[in-house]
């Protein structure tokens, strides 16, 4: 008796353990939990209130590309980016390893010839959204966003070799393994008046959790 | 999972009045408009209030909301 009591005890402090997140937009939810049946639950509970379909396991929200594999998740943009590349008719144009020259200097180059401001500032809003999943263009694409009132040829070139970068690493993206390390590590750095225009500062900070990117 | 026509759950509190839609004319008071009791799309009201039906909802069924991230419910149970 006594060791069937125990047995009971573990499994509802094993069951209290257990959590459910629900992400919300608009009309796509996406959940997960520890426990299979509070899925189940959360599926049975939200289509007796709403009329609703479900996809299935996760694999494409919001343009991010999900792959849940044994060891961890991978996330991307791949497809995203291959068609953002179409849209700028950038497809068939050689690969560049780097996003930037490293004696790439950017200023409000007031003589320089105007481009069009909008396709420059979708251009840029479009590399925004991609360093969701791709902070390795986040400076370039920072740099070039600051131009967007005046944007000039210079800007709009430098903008363009950041899809010549991309042209080569489409399938670039997240890694979080599963392994359960909860160690967080913070970097950070930034240059002391590195702008030549107005002698302001950059900085930048990321954080991982293990070896997992959060922020 | 995706909840179907997202925007016709919420409830209006506001008063809002349409035309009567073609071919859903009432004979009898053709001059009539009709009060809304639900949210349509278009209207400026309807994406806050499916946000308030559907948080209210899930609330109630004891989830927590996210205190940065207002969009994530998280529920933990206790047995």
């Amino acid at each position: 008796m006594r060791e069937a009591k125990q047995i009971r005890h573990c499994l509802l402090r094993k069951q209290s353990n257990d959590i459910i997140l629900v992400q919300v937009y608009v009309d796509d939810i996406i959940f997960g939990s520890t426990n299979q049946n509070l899925c189940e639950q959360f599926v049975a509970v939200m289509q007796g209130e709403f009329e609703m379909s479900m996809i299935g396991e996760l694999h494409y929200f919001l343009e991010l590309q999900i792959k849940q594999l044994n060891h961890g998740t991978f996330l991307s943009q791949t497809k995203y980016c291959k068609e953002l590349l179409k849209k700028f008719d950038i497809e068939n144009c050689k690969e560049i390893s780097t996003p930037m020259a490293t004696n790439c200097y950017l200023d409000s180059d007031e003589k320089g010839t105007s481009v069009d401001q909008t396709k420059y500032r979708g251009l840029i809003g479009s590399l925004l959204y991609l360093t969701a999943s791709r902070p390795d263009i986040m400076f370039n694409v920072y740099l070039c966003a600051r131009f967007q009132s005046n944007p000039k040829e210079s800007h709009f070139t430098a903008a363009k070799r950041i899809l010549k970068y991309l042209q080569g690493t489409t399938n670039v993206g997240l890694r979080y393994p599963s392994e359960v390390s909860l160690n967080l590590v913070g970097y950070s750095d930034s240059d002391f008046a590195g702008c030549k225009i107005d002698e302001k500062s950059t900085s930048g900070t990321c954080h991982l959790l293990g070896s997992s990117l959060i922020s | 999972m995706d909840v179907k026509s997202a925007f016709l759950n919420g409830y209006i509190y506001e008063e809002v009045y349409v035309c009567q839609p073609p071919r859903f004319e009432d004979h009898k008071h053709p001059d009539y408009v009709f009060k809304l009791k639900k949210a349509l799309y278009g209207l400026k009201q309807a994406p806050r209030q499916w946000y308030e039906r559907l948080s209210n909802f899930l609330l109630s069924h004891a989830y927590e909301r996210g205190k940065t991230d207002k969009t994530l419910f998280i529920k933990k149970a206790i047995q």
